[in-house]
């Protein structure tokens, strides 16, 4: 299983897809292997290797349950940060209207009486 | 309002724009697919129905048309589907679009707002200076001409333009 990290935009969102995608297969390997389980303890088998194969299947569901959430911080995160850099950029030019003005009519008060 | 918080609401709508039109773009996408798959099985069906109306039958002419159908009739629930999605997108594309304006809307008006309350100080700044200008000008009047008092338009003449401002409300071209 390789679950793909850092990448960008639509890679993003497809990786977090194909992340998705996996997820129906590693619930059903940790089913079979706890069935396994279950009839080896039935049938009084060691159930060493059985244990040893749901914990193998859990920890791969942990995994992709982990890269999910990862993966979908992240591109909350990089549409978060492009929000905040488009509105940043709006407020520049907010601001660089303002100094304009500010320019346009600037004056000096030097020899004012007051 | 201020331009800070309209230009993150701005923002945020500007993304959701972009968001809901990309999904719109997919659904229609998938949507227009479906659409070629069920002409393409409807086309297929009308071509051996006029073949065989022309006289041209076959054998596998029964099995073929059935196999057809079943596509047919398996592809369009998926086509409702889409379509319904596809329909569902647009409106949202559409609402995302009014809430996009809405929101530039009330941005420029922030930074309008925003602009003419700094231009509006700015001429407070100039209205004191000019009223000082003519309380200087009013002592050295009065010591040029030896008068104890000077008033109106002997102290000061304001333009034309500004008096038709002050007097009239007429706007300086």
């Amino acid at each position: 299983m390789r679950i793909p990290t850092g990448l960008r935009g639509a890679a993003a969102s497809a990786a977090l897809q194909a992340t998705e995608k996996m997820l129906p297969d590693a619930l059903q390997a940790v089913r079979t292997a706890q069935a396994a389980l279950n009839m080896a303890l039935a049938c009084g088998q060691d159930t060493g290797p059985f244990r040893q194969a749901l914990e193998t299947a859990v920890r791969q569901k942990k995994a992709i349950h982990s890269a999910i959430a990862e993966k979908a911080a992240q591109i909350n995160q990089r549409r978060q940060d492009k929000i905040s850099a488009v509105a940043a950029a709006l407020i520049a030019a907010g601001n660089e209207t303002i100094n304009r003005l500010l320019l346009q009519y600037q004056f000096t008060i030097e020899g004012n009486s007051q | 309002m201020n331009p800070i918080h309209t230009a993150a609401d701005f923002a945020q709508a500007q993304a959701d724009y972009s968001d809901t039109a990309a999904a719109a773009e997919k659904c229609a996408d998938t949507f227009a697919a479906l659409n070629i798959r069920m002409g393409e099985k409807q086309q297929a069906l009308s071509i051996i129905q006029q073949r065989r109306i022309d006289g041209g039958e076959f054998d596998s002419d029964a099995p073929t048309i059935a196999l057809l159908q079943l596509d047919a009739d398996g592809l369009q629930p998926l086509v409702e589907t889409a379509r319904t999605q596809h329909q569902a997108a647009c409106e949202a594309l559409q609402q995302a679009q009014i809430t996009l304006q809405q929101c530039q809307a009330r941005h420029e008006a922030a930074q309008a707002e925003a602009a003419a309350q700094t231009l509006e100080a700015r001429l407070h700044e100039l209205e004191n200076l000019l009223l000082s200008g003519i309380a200087d000008l009013d002592v050295l009047k009065k010591k040029a001409t030896g008068s104890i008092h000077i008033h109106g338009e002997t102290l000061y003449r304001f333009s034309d333009r500004l008096r038709r401002f002050l007097q009239q409300g007429v706007l300086p071209a």
